[in-house]
């Protein structure tokens, strides 16, 4: 990874990008879907490992 | 208890905060089914950020040249602002309390919201081989063919659906919620330390 491709984390106090993606539930999810919620989004690194 | 379970086990005490629990991962929606099943049921969405690879953790700038994401958490409150960020260390297991913790503080509508009320603990059964455990944990399956294997009468008891015995072992095992944990006549074995549990039990 070259330094301009190192993207910074995005702040606090920014607006979420929005997204759509879809779950283990057989649904798509919108994160903006869920505007008038807190919303915890938890980025874990892979399925079947520890932590 | 694991990050994903953990989150599934203390569903009730985010929703009384408003709050909306999304996992993502860059694996395949397949994988993740299969993994929440494994995991004894996951409720809330496990987001697939598999194509375009990592796209989504690429924008929130958590996608590692590895191929997939830091464990990080983004707290976004009700009107879309990121609030929280923690890039945590991948090989730790964030702290849900921090998480409570913050909401509160960046949602003036729920700062002052009671913590829900955990249900009466169950009487826990004591006498012979008692077995804390989780339907998912590997450990406890090794440790049920093993008692299998020596012919050891056991009762199971699940740590996620049985009021008050998470707790029990917190205190047994120093604040840990390991599994498997025995209690065999009053001594207590935690994890699935067969030295331990041949000398306990005279093998």
């Amino acid at each position: 990874m070259t330094a301009e491709d190192t993207l910074m984390v995005l702040q606090i106090n920014t607006p979420a990008p929005d997204f759509t993606l879809p779950s283990q539930l057989g649904t798509q999810v919108t994160l903006s879907q869920f505007r008038g919620k807190n919303v915890v989004l938890a980025f874990f690194p892979l399925a079947w490992t520890p932590i | 208890m694991e990050q994903i379970p953990l989150y599934e086990a203390e569903m009730a005490s985010f929703a009384g905060l408003d709050t909306q629990v999304l996992g993502i991962s860059v694996d395949s929606e397949p994988c993740l089914k299969a993994w929440a099943k494994d995991l004894g049921g996951i409720t809330y969405p496990l987001l697939s950020d598999f194509w375009p690879h990592g796209a989504v953790a690429q924008r929130f700038g958590v996608l590692r040249d590895e191929g997939h994401s830091e464990r990080a958490i983004f707290i976004i409150d009700k009107h879309g602002v990121i609030r929280y960020v923690d890039v945590h260390d991948i090989d730790a297991q964030p702290s849900n309390d921090e998480l409570r913790r913050a909401i509160r503080q960046i949602d003036p509508e729920v700062r002052d919201r009671p913590e829900p009320q955990e249900p009466e603990p169950a009487v826990l059964p004591h006498g012979g081989i008692v077995m804390y455990c989780t339907r998912w944990c590997p450990d406890c399956k090794d440790a049920r063919a093993w008692l299998a294997e020596h012919k050891l009468a056991y009762t199971e008891v699940d740590i996620t659906t049985t009021p008050g015995a998470a707790r029990q072992v917190e205190r047994w095992a120093n604040g840990n919620r390991t599994t498997p944990t025995f209690d065999i006549d009053g001594t207590i074995v935690v994890d699935f330390d067969l030295p331990r549990l041949r000398e306990v039990l005279g093998l």
